[in-house]
């Protein structure tokens, strides 16, 4: 069986109609809801159009920061430092990278893909998206919640954890050789 | 094709087509993240702490599957799931089960799955999450059992 790998995503047309269709189902759901329950479709609009609101700084950021490395980074490079062969500092690079990104994971796919299309490795990309999970400007609150023993703990976990899925993706998704 | 004589020319990319270029790539996303947030939206309002409560039962591997299960269907700021998960372990829901549940909160994202899916593919977005969901559960159990040894 083929696998859906190396290049992401199946055409731009397709790609776009499912963000309609996804769109779609989701507001035909708001419809539904809001027949039953029309005060709780207004406090979900008004929290989603608050998100959308807090989320504009990250937008701008995860654009120009496209930009930056659409302009100054080759394919060539992207493949050096985060593909197959990088070896460790690969590794390290898409770990750094993934704790310093900051904003909600989805809005950091379209960057991804770029970088995927360039020569990043699956692994490099899923160790991007897991050591998201260490945030270090939210530590404080965790430690104010969990304590500093339980965050500094559950930091090293999530960073070794991060590495185990690297590998473990590295390994599931490569690609289909041509 | 070179590969030594592409670089340069790339390098050579005028910062405005760079940057048309990542709006366009960022303006495809549109639907996707307006679908999630306000997917996002709706389970917040949908979706109490004492709801989530209810879900815990007191047994170790059991509630911290379910805290991985109900992490990885949630969504939003990892604020909330610190304010859920302290809130849950003042209920007496077992640490295992609330790390569980904030490790799920931020490393699975079924409701995003859909949006991963068509930028990095199916396979990738799908056995990253599968992949994840046990992973949660595994750092919980790790993060707990190092605690109770570090006592």
């Amino acid at each position: 069986m083929k696998k859906t790998t190396g290049k992401p995503g199946r055409g731009k047309q397709q790609k776009s109609k499912g963000g309609y269709y996804f769109l779609g189902l989701v507001l035909a759901a708001y419809l539904i809801i809001f027949f039953f329950k029309p005060g709780e479709i207004q406090q979900s609009l008004m929290k989603s159009g608050l998100l959308g609101l807090r989320l504009l700084p990250a937008f701008t950021f995860v654009i120009l920061f496209m930009g930056l490395v659409n302009y100054l980074v080759s394919p060539q490079t992207v493949s050096k430092y985060m593909g197959r062969e990088s070896g460790l500092k690969g590794w390290l690079l898409a770990l750094a990278m993934g704790i310093l990104s900051h904003g909600p994971i989805y809005i950091w796919f379209s960057f991804l893909k770029e970088l995927r299309d360039q020569g990043m490795s699956s692994g490099r990309a899923a160790v991007f998206l897991y050591s998201r999970a260490v945030k270090i400007p939210l530590l404080p609150v965790m430690v104010y919640y969990f304590g500093l023993m339980f965050t500094i703990v559950l930091q090293c976990w999530l960073i070794i954890a991060s590495l185990v899925l690297g590998g473990l993706i590295e390994k599931l998704d490569s690609p289909v050789e041509p | 094709m070179n590969d030594k004589t592409q670089a340069p020319a790339k390098g050579r990319r005028s910062a405005a087509d760079a940057l048309i270029k990542a709006l366009k790539a960022f303006a495809s996303m549109i639907p996707q993240l307006v679908g999630v947030m306000l997917l996002i939206g709706l389970f917040q309002t949908f979706v109490t702490s004492d709801m989530i409560a209810s879900f815990f039962s007191g047994s170790i591997l059991r509630d911290s599957i379910v805290g991985s299960l109900v992490g990885s269907i949630s969504g939003g700021n990892p604020v909330t799931s610190y304010i859920i998960g302290g809130e849950l372990i003042a209920k007496h829901v077992s640490l295992v089960a609330v790390t569980a549940f904030i490790v799920a909160w931020v490393t699975v994202g079924v409701i995003q799955l859909q949006i991963e899916a068509s930028f990095l593919g199916n396979h990738f977005a799908v056995i990253r999450n599968t992949i994840c969901f046990f992973l949660a559960i595994a750092v919980a159990l790790a993060n707990t059992l190092t605690l109770e040894l570090l006592k």
